[in-house]
């Protein structure tokens, strides 16, 4: 894989700045994952699972795009999913390109990050389910930080399966 | 804590409450990904990956034992036993003890941590991580703790066709 360049997370600050830097580290290794690979190799599906490195990114970016935009500040999001075909942001359509999905992912990364600078961790989500559901804006960024590291753990075995690479 | 006092229901904690629930939380669904199998299952590789679910609770274990234990309180206080190989069954060992070690740790990890501030500077951290807060440690646990998970998710799927979130949500 190509040389490492991921922001490391910070040591010592307030706790908004270094959630922030861990979120983006996450962030950055997903993306430093998927360094060196071809457009096929990106959409294959090389493990047990139907899950593809593509499918991984373009699965995040709605997450991002659902709990900052959708969920904290309760704008009106397109999202792909439904009751009816729950994973469809999961699925890789012919017409999607590695470079739009990527993009994307750093368009809604870069929107998650402004509402994040904007607000109070303290800060309660506008849309909730119900009042007792109503999460803060902390709750938020650490949800974010694991998901995106668990589905770093995906793509860990997903790449490992294309072409032997491994490493944190 | 109570068991009713989870991410799910702790939506607008305090900082730390929330980092400990957080933690807990993949705690929990690393045991759930392990449960239900035999030792031999617990012990299966999904190739290329040498990894198998007993060997990520028995490393994750040992990064319990480190982090939250003995680099935070120092050698002088808390010494763990290194273990020869973290990342599988040793002779002699059983899966269900290296499952019973892992609970063991993470509480004493949670009793260690409830008493200490956030702001607290773990005393003997890796020489590259000197000068880390309790606070970066119960994010970098967290961080850890997922990515496991993720592992543990293909891997258990690999087994018998199990996957989902949580235990809630499976």
């Amino acid at each position: 894989m190509t040389e490492d360049t991921r922001p490391i997370a910070l040591r010592r600050s307030d706790e908004k700045s270094m959630l922030q830097s861990f979120l983006t580290f996450q962030r950055a290794t997903i993306v430093y994952k998927y360094e060196g690979l071809t457009e096929e190799q990106l959409r294959s599906t090389p493990t047990v699972s139907a899950l593809s490195l593509l499918g991984i990114v373009k699965h995040l970016a709605y997450v991002e795009r659902y709990w900052f935009q959708g969920v904290f500040e309760d704008r009106t999001i397109d999202i792909p999913w439904s009751q009816d075909d729950p994973n469809a942001d999961f699925r890789i359509e012919p017409t999607d390109t590695a470079d739009q999905i990527f993009a994307l992912y750093e368009r809604e990364c870069a929107e998650s990050d402004a509402i994040v600078a904007a607000n109070d961790l303290n800060q309660l989500a506008t849309w909730t389910p119900s009042e007792d559901e109503r999460r803060s804006l902390r709750w938020i960024v650490t949800h974010m930080i694991r998901e995106t590291a668990r589905h770093c753990g995906h793509a860990d075995i997903i790449r490992e399966a294309i072409d032997g690479s491994t490493g944190e | 804590m109570t068991d009713n006092r989870n991410v799910d229901t702790v939506l607008a904690g305090d900082e730390k409450e929330l980092l400990m629930l957080f933690l807990q939380n993949q705690r929990d669904i690393m045991l759930w990904k392990v449960s239900g199998l035999t030792c031999n299952q617990l012990q299966m590789q999904h190739a290329p990956s040498t990894l198998t679910l007993i060997g990520l609770v028995k490393h994750l274990t040992r990064v319990e034992r480190s982090w939250l234990q003995q680099d935070l309180l120092g050698p002088d206080v808390l010494k763990f036993e290194p273990v020869a190989n973290q990342w599988a069954l040793e002779p002699g060992e059983t899966c269900d003890r290296i499952v019973a070690d892992y609970r063991h740790a993470c509480a004493e990890s949670d009793r260690i941590v409830s008493e200490l501030s956030l702001d607290t500077v773990l005393v003997d951290p890796h020489p590259l991580q000197a000068g880390v807060t309790l606070r970066w440690t119960l994010m970098h646990m967290i961080e850890e703790t997922a990515r496991h998970v993720g592992h543990a998710d293909l891997i258990r799927e690999s087994i018998d066709g199990v996957v989902g979130q949580n235990q809630r949500f499976p």
